[in-house]
């Protein structure tokens, strides 16, 4: 979500979960989430397919409280869990993963742990890009998956090459580390501006807060 | 004219199997050498010994005269290496090109207003400043090469160690890195398979064995 600050939608959404999911669920609660959805609209589709896919386990959950008799509870957890996933769907939808790891810089959280934290992003992103390759390649030699030997063989062999492949990329970022003068940090540019978007933001979540006080 | 970077009879073992062995090669300031060589005879490996990230079966790595006995040695002419790996993938350490351009500056203590303007100016000088707010894991593999280059230029090292510079980039990007490396007056270690590239870029050519190094031209 460019139009947005990075660090406003982090305490946003950490704020906003919190509320929704130690309260009982109220109309204000619907404020943000449209609010973003409105900001969002061209995207809206997609993220629900995904807060579909998404409900094939919050619905697990419903079934179970609901078979236990507890169906006021199930209801209100389904939707307290559906309104904490959409809203940070779409706060998060634009997000690379990058944006987060600069937030958590912009709000002075300790460097090793954002160093930590964009190491892991990128080591992700790299065994993703290689299981994709491999994905390729595998497909692009014919194979095709079948409940037999030579398919779990196959697959056994896939893992195998990206937990070697993971081990060969750490010993590369540790060489990266030795040549760059890596001192435990990473450097990045912070960006202060915030737009009329974040404001709305805020001053929904603001109210939340406010009318959880004074209600 | 002084030596920059000498090695004398180093071997090189890996699991077991002798990569390389007496290889002597001296490379003096500001002069050009390329190493080529058969897939597996160990050139990367060399230059990863000249690096200071892998150490050789025996000593006689020297940098500026001063011999390296250990990995550890290696340290005080860090700033003074600038290590181009094959895959620059691995080089990158922040997501935007700009914050990795200027990390090396940060981290020797520079301030961030200076380092900035600095990599401002080195990506002007390479003709990518307008790459400058790109992620740069969304950028092409040539201008992840330059973006690396730049990167490691920052700090001004004499010495540059070059991993296949140009492996799979066309012929655009190729052009372009070879006039940023022509122009560019340090001492410098490329290791390469392009023939055209390093004709081009290396008066002085050498190739690379199970028995050493062999002086082609």
């Amino acid at each position: 979500m460019n139009r947005f600050n990075a660090s406003v939608l982090l305490i946003c959404a950490f704020i906003y979960t919190l509320f929704v999911s130690f309260n009982n669920v109220e109309i204000i609660y619907f404020l943000p989430v449209v609010f973003v959805m409105f900001c969002e609209y061209k995207k809206l589709l997609k993220i629900f397919k995904k807060l579909l896919f998404l409900n094939l386990f919050i619905v697990m959950i419903f079934l179970v409280l609901a078979v236990q008799g507890n169906m006021e509870e199930a209801i209100t957890v389904y939707i307290r869990t559906n309104m904490i996933i959409l809203f940070n769907l779409i706060v998060f939808s634009h997000s690379n993963g990058f944006d987060i790891v600069r937030a958590l810089n912009e709000l002075k959280f300790p460097k090793q742990f954002v160093s930590s934290v964009y190491f892991t992003l990128k080591m992700i992103q790299t065994l993703t890009q290689e299981f994709k390759k491999i994905k390729m390649t595998l497909k692009s030699r014919g194979f095709k998956a079948k409940t037999s030997l030579f398919t779990y063989e196959t697959y056994g062999n896939l893992f195998g090459h990206i937990f070697v492949k993971s081990i060969i990329k750490s010993n590369a970022l540790k060489d990266s580390f030795a040549l760059r003068g890596f001192n435990g940090r990473i450097y990045l540019l912070n960006n202060n501006s915030l737009s009329i978007y974040d404001g709305v933001l805020i001053g929904f979540i603001c109210l939340i807060a406010l009318s959880k006080v004074i209600l | 004219m002084s030596c920059s970077i000498n090695l004398k009879s180093v071997s090189y073992t890996k699991a077991k199997k002798e990569i390389f062995k007496d290889v002597t090669l001296n490379v003096s300031h500001e002069e050009k050498v390329a190493i080529v060589g058969a897939n597996g005879s160990g050139k990367s490996s060399l230059l990863k010994i000249i690096a200071g990230l892998i150490a050789p079966n025996n000593k006689g790595v020297f940098l500026f005269h001063d011999e390296m006995n250990s990995l550890k040695d290696f340290k005080k002419y860090r700033s003074d290496l600038g290590y181009l790996p094959q895959d620059v993938s691995d080089h990158f350490l922040c997501p935007t090109v700009i914050e990795d351009v200027m990390f090396a500056l940060c981290a020797i203590g520079e301030l961030k207003e200076v380092s900035y303007e600095k990599a401002c100016e080195i990506l002007d000088e390479l003709g990518i400043l307008h790459l400058k707010d790109r992620i740069i894991y969304e950028l092409s593999g040539g201008e992840q090469k330059i973006v690396a280059l730049a990167g490691i230029l920052i700090t001004k090292p004499k010495i540059l160690l070059l991993d296949e510079p140009t492996n799979a980039l066309d012929e655009e990007a190729e052009n372009k890195i070879i006039n940023i490396l022509n122009a560019i007056k340090k001492s410098m270690i490329i290791v390469s398979h392009h023939k055209t590239f390093i004709d081009r870029l290396a008066p002085t050519i050498y190739k690379l064995n199970e028995k050493g190094l062999n002086k082609l031209t």
